[in-house]
């Protein structure tokens, strides 16, 4: 090896050692850079790489209890927003003056834009709202830099005119303006969100899973209303209202044991979607915003005070003289409508609605007949523990809803006698729908009071059910007491006498009651101006609904019962199918048939011998004590097809069984569709085909809790 | 000695695919921030697939030089130095076109190519082989260095016409080393490096965009908008990945802060997407390349093999090193790829080619250990095969 080879050789180790020292001086720079350095220059990567976004403003949605939208959020047509974008326009006061020449802005307004636009965090800002097509066009034509037309987040009703008393709508500003739109706003409303968003070098947003929940971050509110159960009742109100002719008709249908709203309506009413164009009249809400005198479907209270508080005086079957239809009390003459009735016991008087007899019903509470001041005292106390209010003592809303007219009803020291003549039957006294219904709610619990609600609860964005906490019912009266009153009220559509025999279903015992009350304009009774209504709930051993129908001024019919009576039997029908209630009893077409009270009027004599019709008192517990057979019973000729609709699979296959049919079962819950109609002759058929079964959602858990509350 | 040779050729091969394959993911990686919802129709792995492409012509070129007999070189180097400068001379044609200012790539049947990267391989074969033939000439200043240094000096005038100063700068210095391994006279290469520093003062001096360079490394903070910008987001990136890295396809400045982070500045994304530790394991891959073949070269006795293989070795370990250092901030922008990792076809081919030359060096030198030196390089001029 030469010696330059040698130095060489050398060299190269050089080299090697000098490659080593200049990777690991790189290590130690990434070292510094990355470790050392990083917190300080990581910071200083944020302002280039983040950037203030402007999330719009929005609403929650309103859903129905099946969390089917009653209002969601839709673009508004022609309606639209004007931005300036900061970063286009070359001079904003400038661009801003421009555009205030076209839009006609005030020039104290452009002022308070541009002072606002100049500041250094100011991106961008709105310069007008609700700027309609033709202005849009022109903004377009003028070709302003650095102006952007957004369009104008606005409010859609997808199911049109159903439940709109209740939803309300939103004004062209998006906030609320009636209903539950307008007592909701601070709830639903999300205001605009100034957040800090990633973007990249050319300012495109990155896609982002927080930020994406931020924009739709919104709470939804549920409410108690059933959009089915709701059609059913605006559907049949619609009808009686034009069948009769009436000023205007309503209806409430309350879940009894929860206080939930499941349907409530008023008839006319509006589309929500066009709001602008209905009459101010339709867009009212009368069923809270007007009041009525109730009539004969407030005796129930009268006679539940009485039962309470004279325990030892008053009970069913104490007889009182209804005076032949006409009693001269304190400067007025009672009557009693159609019917003049001698002696009466207290439930004849409620089974045949007796004015005169309330009255002296109600007379029992003070000491003596005269003593009118205890009288006005306990009756003013139980009207008010079953939820009747006074507008002039500054009583609460019942509802969440707001613009309530919450009735007429003066502290006892105000009454003058003749009110103790007037308000037992339900005149001199005014309320409204959603009240009544609260009331009888409280009969129909046995006692407890449960407040009318129309919010179950809220929604977020990820789905997740907050409930609402609902206040806990109440007990206002013994139980002992609303049983025998409840007895009276399904006598009322029981009883061959009664005045409610229209609405009686097969299967169920009903407790109800009529009322066809005197009109009052200006404080004078107008002679053929009536409010007819029919209250009343079932099934009546565990109800489970309380339906109220007040139809006003019907022009083509009379009275309570045969204007809101048929209404009310349908709701109730379609509510057991709909519901899936099982029948207390087995029905029995033949049986039902012989109760109606125009033949049981007829043929009275025959009645008290017809084997049958006794069978029907024992039945439907017009003694007072309700039976329900623990066994079935063959109700159907065999050749003749039964109803199994809205029965359990367990119930209908039974029931076919007993007639000696079978059928194939499809599907599990309660029977929605038989492929032979009721009624229908078989002709020796044994097989019956198909039976569709659908499970259908009832609220045993709710029910589960109720009856745990009642029996504490 | 067999055994220590194919040691030496399987690392040299595993550290280079490593590092290919880890550019290839990485092109992938960082490329991404080109994929926008503007540009719907664009092809997530445009440049990912052509550097694939080019990596397998890569490999055709590497097992070429690897197979072929080194010392053939030696003769051809001039032709190859003539070749090259009919290919720079020719950037001056239609045939190139000016790309960001500069013309530095042909085109030709659509291929971008940057003939400066031929002439980098063609200056190593030609210095390695003018100075192992005058290996005892070398006291001799003007005889074994300034006259066959024209030459490369022509070239590399036309280089910076292009102009490109970092290649340059980057083949100079490979010659410097190149002249330091064959055993220059320190009292030689002094003045030359001195010679050289005050022809880059004049540079700086006459070339604003050079001295604009310098000036940004100097005081960063007043060019942080303009020459700084890339290097100012090159570090938030590093920092921004921090000890393990964000992740791959996870960094941010690649989303068109840094730009280019798939050629030169792809080390930043590396550091963003990978973080400090598995960025040292890259440095230390290119620091086994480097040594292993600086020991290809200790043990090479033909003196142009040796040199050959200092010339290829600091070629890319000076391009490795220069595009850190420029990428973390610790010297000006020089414009330089990181071998084997960034995107770009020329560069990754001409590195593998430089890798099977120094796997052949090392076959030859390992195997024929013992074979005196001058007999064997006057065995294979005449055509004798060992």
């Amino acid at each position: 090896m030469t010696d330059a080879e040698h130095t060489s050789g050398f060299r190269i180790l050089l080299l090697m050692l000098g490659s080593i020292a200049i990777i690991s001086g790189l290590m130690l720079r990434l070292y510094y850079l990355q470790v050392i350095k990083a917190d300080s220059m990581k910071d200083r990567s944020k302002p280039q790489r983040t950037y203030y976004l402007s999330l719009p403003p929005t609403r929650g949605m309103l859903l129905d209890r099946n969390w089917r939208t009653l209002a969601a959020n839709a673009k508004q047509t022609g309606n639209y927003i004007v931005m300036l974008d900061k970063k286009r326009s070359k001079n904003v006061s400038e661009t801003v003056r421009n555009v205030g020449a076209i839009l006609n802005l005030e020039e104290t307004e452009m002022e308070r834009h541009i002072t606002a636009l100049t500041q250094p965090d100011v991106k961008a800002r709105d310069l007008k709202r609700n700027v309609s097509e033709e202005m849009k066009t022109r903004l377009i034509e003028a070709d302003i830099p650095g102006i952007v037309l957004r369009d104008q987040p606005g409010r859609f009703y997808p199911e049109g005119r159903l439940a709109c008393h209740l939803i309300g709508f939103t004004g062209k500003d998006n906030k609320g303006w009636a209903g539950l739109e307008y007592v909701l706003d601070d709830k639903l409303e999300v205001a605009e969100r100034v957040i800090l968003a990633e973007k990249d070098q050319s300012r495109r947003m990155l896609a982002d899973e927080d930020l994406t929940t931020l924009m739709n971050q919104r709470v939804d509110v549920v409410l108690t209303i059933d959009s089915y159960i709701q059609y059913v009742v605006e559907r049949e109100l619609q009808k009686v209202w034009e069948e009769c002719e009436a000023e205007d008709a309503n209806a409430v249908v309350l879940h009894a044991k929860t206080g939930e709203i499941l349907a409530m309506a008023t008839v006319p009413n509006y589309d929500p979607n066009t709001y602008q164009d209905s009459p101010l009249e339709a867009r009212k809400n009368r069923l809270l915003a007007e009041t009525f005198e109730p009539g004969s479907i407030l005796k129930p209270f009268t006679i539940i005070a009485a039962l309470d508080k004279k325990k030892d005086v008053v009970t069913p079957n104490t007889i009182f003289d209804c005076e032949n239809g006409s009693y001269y009390f304190a400067g007025n003459t009672i009557r009693d409508d159609i019917h003049r009735f001698g002696k009466l016991s207290v439930r004849d008087i409620l089974v045949r609605s007796s004015n005169i007899g309330t009255v002296k019903i109600a007379q029992t509470l003070g000491n003596n007949a005269d003593d009118y001041k205890n009288q006005a005292a306990y009756l003013y106390d139980y009207l008010r523990r079953f939820g009747f209010k006074d507008k002039q003592s500054g009583d609460p809303n019942t509802t969440e809803l707001p613009y309530e007219h919450s009735g007429i009803l003066p502290p006892p020291n105000k009454w003058h006698k003749s009110r103790i003549g007037a308000v037992p039957f339900g005149q001199a006294i005014a309320t409204n729908t959603m009240i009544l219904a609260g009331a009888y709610a409280a009969v129909a619990n046995r006692g407890l009071y449960v407040s009318p609600h129309a919010i179950k609860g809220y929604r977020d964005v990820d789905g997740i059910f907050y409930p609402r906490e609902q206040a806990p019912p109440v007990r206002i009266v013994s139980q002992s007491v609303i049983e025998q009153v409840v007895d009276m009220m399904v006598a009322v559509t029981e009883d061959p006498e009664g005045t409610g025999t229209r609405v009686r279903i097969p299967g169920f015992h009903i407790a109800g009651k009529t009322g066809t009350a005197q009109k009052a304009i200006n404080g004078e009774y107008v002679k053929g101006k009536r409010v007819a209504s029919f209250a009343g709930f079932f099934p009546a051993e565990n109800p489970q609904f309380v339906i109220i129908v007040v139809v006003d001024e019907p022009r083509k019919k009379k009275y309570g019962a045969e204007v809101a009576g048929p209404t009310w039997k349908t709701i109730a029908e379609e509510l057991i199918a709909y519901w899936g209630i099982t029948p207390t009893y087995p029905s029995d077409p033949m049986l039902a048939a012989k109760t109606p009270r125009a033949e049981g009027k007829r043929n009275e004599r025959e009645r008290k011998t017809d084997a049958a019709s006794h069978i029907a008192l024992q039945l439907f517990g017009v003694n007072g004590a309700m039976q329900i057979p623990s066994q079935w019973h063959r109700s159907h000729s065999p050749d003749i097809m039964p109803n199994l609709l809205g029965r359990t699979l367990r119930e209908a296959y039974v029931e076919l069984a007993i007639n000696g049919l079978y059928a194939q079962f499809v599907g599990n819950g309660k029977v929605v569709m038989q492929e032979i109609a009721a009624g229908t002759e078989l002709k020796n058929r044994q097989h019956v085909g198909v039976i569709h079964c659908e499970p259908i959602l009832t609220d045993s858990g709710v029910t589960e809790t109720f009856t745990l509350l009642a029996k504490n | 000695m067999k055994n220590t040779g194919s040691i030496v050729i399987g690392s040299l091969f595993v550290f280079t695919l490593s590092l290919i394959m880890l550019g290839l993911i990485m092109v992938l990686s960082s490329s991404q921030g080109l994929i926008t919802s503007d540009s719907p129709d664009s092809n997530v792995y445009e440049y990912m697939g052509k550097q694939l492409m080019w990596f397998s012509i890569g490999l055709a070129a590497m097992f070429f030089f690897f197979s072929y007999d080194y010392n053939n070189w030696e003769r051809k180097a001039r032709w190859l130095m003539l070749i090259s400068a009919v290919l720079l001379i020719a950037l001056f044609t239609p045939l190139s076109r000016e790309i960001n200012y500069a013309r530095r790539w042909l085109i030709i049947f659509g291929f971008r190519f940057q003939p400066s990267d031929f002439a980098k391989v063609a200056i190593i074969m030609y210095v390695a082989a003018v100075w192992a033939e005058k290996r005892d000439q070398l006291d001799s200043f003007f005889k074994a260095v300034f006259f066959p240094m024209l030459f490369v000096g022509a070239l590399l005038l036309l280089i910076v016409k292009e102009p490109d100063h970092g290649t340059t700068f980057m083949i100079g210095m490979v010659v410097m080393i190149m002249w330091f391994a064959a055993g220059a006279r320190l009292s030689h290469q002094l003045p030359v490096l001195t010679f050289f520093a005050l022809g880059l003062y004049w540079g700086i001096k006459h070339y604003p965009s050079l001295s604009n360079r310098i000036n940004a490394w100097l005081y960063p903070e007043q060019y942080l908008d303009r020459e700084y910008y890339q290097v100012y987001q090159s570090l938030i990136g590093f920092a921004h990945g921090g000890w393990s890295g964000a992740g791959l396809g996870n960094g941010v400045q690649q989303l068109g802060f840094t730009p280019y982070p798939y050629t030169d500045f792809i080390f930043s994304t590396m550091g963003e997407e990978l973080g400090f530790i598995r960025c040292s394991i890259v440095l230390a891959l290119y620091l086994g390349l480097i040594l292993s073949g600086f020991v290809i070269a200790y043990r090479c006795s033909n003196p142009f093999g040796r040199l050959l293989a200092v010339g290829c070795t600091s070629a890319i370990g000076l391009q490795a090193i220069l595009n850190i250092a420029v990428v973390t901030g610790a010297i000006p922008t020089t414009g330089i790829a990181l071998p084997f990792i960034s995107y770009g076809g020329s560069s990754l081919t001409v590195s593998m080619a430089m890798i099977g030359l120094l796997m052949n060096i090392a076959k030859d030198s390992f195997i024929a250990d013992n074979v005196p030196v001058r007999r064997k390089r006057i065995a294979s001029r005449h055509g004798f095969v060992q």
